[in-house]
């Protein structure tokens, strides 16, 4: 059941991937807590800042022109042959499409 | 008349401790407060903090060494921020600017140089202790002049630095005695070491690698043995867990003839022979181990945790080898630090907020500090010790 509804999610968020930003999925209490996960966690490897680390920076202009599809899947499926781990158990689809949307735009600071 | 002298003798004696308080400074540390560019001073005698310092730029990941009398801390920033912190007159000193991303550092034997190491531009920078001028550039390049981000630097007796190299997967040790002719050995270590450790006793390094199994260990009185695989079956056949944090191997534990090594990728802690290498047991623990840190007495072992299981610690007995308590000192448990004889230990929430004490013999909570966002915790005994 849930699955199947975060499918037709999925979709719905395929369908209207330009005109609707993934936030609207997103509450607010759960941004704060993805934008404090990305800044403490996947920055422990990419920088509290995101300006890189053991793994490489996160900002605007090193992601510019990478399919955020394909940064997506490497958030939730991690990359292998890399120290890059799969999120997907801290995280649904639609909030790592968050993430990388916040990302690609330059990530919100810990409030 | 005698009063009035006495007073005016009180108050310059008073005016004189606003400078500079004449004090030892063994008891005291630094609590990295990392969103904030901060440190706190602390005193681990009253348990309470002396002073916050400012400026000192993105400490996330930021570490720490001190100076041999134990008076000014180095404190290594992400940003490649390298600061001076003078702990008497609870100030910067000096502070340079010396790489575009850092990791942390090491400052050698003799006490006159400090080294940082570098993920951008990759490799060593050694500076002057006094003042923080360049003594050194040791660029990290490999292959085709490809520089590598260098991990696990350590000083090493000789007036030696020992650091690993994760894209070129290469041991350098560089004898720094006269850093206008450094003397730089090259060592093959396997693939992606992540972070290295040198024995207490300044004999072995040890670097821990991420791409294979099993840990690359250089007999630094035989360096021209090379390389050898210890450890080299552990995890094999088994599918490891993904890793959300990479274990640190320095502040590792020695206790006794045995060492305690966070084991990545899964929740163990290995239990190595220090004699001949062998792994001895594992322990289960609740979570991917990220360090391991033995009480200066080597009873006990303090193990905390990456995500998910970051809010717990646990308590080996180094005798039963067995947990003996499971605490639970905050969310986001970044980094564990004896006092010098091991009465306690400061334990940092990143969370929380806070900084809790615990007496090592009760294992209760003794007393806490606010601290903002707090992670690394370093006391000045690390001033003497080899690998600190």
């Amino acid at each position: 059941m849930r699955c199947g509804s975060t499918a037709v999610f999925l979709i719905f968020i395929t369908l209207q991937s330009k005109a609707c930003p993934a936030d609207e999925g997103v509450s607010s209490e759960r941004q704060a807590e993805l934008v404090r996960l990305v800044r403490n966690d996947c920055g422990s490897c990419h920088g509290l800042k995101l300006n890189g680390g053991l793994g490489p920076a996160l900002m605007p202009a090193t992601l510019a022109g990478k399919a955020p599809e394909g940064l997506r899947e490497t958030i939730l499926r991690g990359r292998v042959g890399t120290a890059m781990p799969p999120w997907s158990s801290f995280m649904s689809e639609a909030e790592a499409s968050w993430i990388v949307e916040q990302l690609m735009k330059g990530f919100p600071d810990v409030h | 008349m005698c009063i009035r002298v006495c007073l005016l003798a009180l108050l310059l004696a008073l005016v004189g401790c606003a400078g500079t308080p004449v004090r030892g400074t063994g008891d005291l540390g630094v609590v990295i407060e990392r969103d904030i560019g901060r440190v706190q001073v602390v005193d681990t005698s009253t348990r309470k903090s002396l002073a916050t310092i400012s400026g000192l730029g993105d400490l996330s990941h930021a570490s720490v060494v001190f100076s041999r009398d134990g008076r000014n801390a180095y404190v290594f920033g992400r940003d490649g921020g390298l600061t001076k912190v003078d702990l008497l007159k609870r100030a910067i000193d000096t502070r340079i600017l010396q790489a575009g991303n850092s990791i942390g550092g090491a400052i050698s034997q003799d006490g006159r140089y400090v080294a940082a190491q570098n993920y951008t531009p990759g490799g060593v920078k050694v500076f002057d202790a006094g003042t923080l001028k360049l003594v050194l550039d040791i660029p990290a390049s490999y292959g085709d002049g490809q520089l590598s981000k260098v991990v696990g630097l350590v000083d090493a007796p000789g007036n030696k630095f020992v650091f690993s190299l994760f894209d070129a997967g290469e041991i350098w040790v560089a004898d720094v005695s006269d850093p206008l002719a450094p003397v730089i050995q090259k060592f093959s270590a396997g693939k992606q070491p992540y972070d290295g450790l040198i024995t207490p006793d300044g004999r072995y390094y040890i670097a821990g690698l991420f791409g294979e199994d099993g840990l690359a260990l250089l007999d630094l009185w035989h360096p021209e043995q090379g390389v050898r695989r210890i450890l080299g079956g552990y995890g094999r056949g088994e599918e490891k867990l993904p890793v959300y944090k990479m274990p640190h191997l320095r502040g590792w534990a020695v206790a006794g003839t045995r060492a305690y090594l966070p084991a990545i990728g899964r929740h163990e802690v290995l239990v190595v022979d220090t004699q001949n290498w062998q792994e001895v047991n594992r322990i289960p623990v609740a979570g991917q181990p990220v360090f391991a840190i033995a009480r200066p007495d080597g009873r006990q072992v303090w193990v905390n945790f990456a995500l998910p299981d970051n809010g717990q610690v646990q308590v080996v007995d180094t005798e039963s080898q067995s947990i003996v308590r499971t605490l639970q000192p905050g969310r986001a448990v970044l980094h564990m630090e004896f006092t010098p004889r091991g009465e306690a230990a400061w334990v940092s929430s990143r969370d929380d907020n806070r900084v809790t004490v615990y007496d090592t013999q009760t294992l209760e909570a003794v007393a806490e500090l606010p601290a903002s966002a707090p992670s690394g915790i370093f006391f000045t005994y690390r001033a003497s010790r080899i690998g600190f």
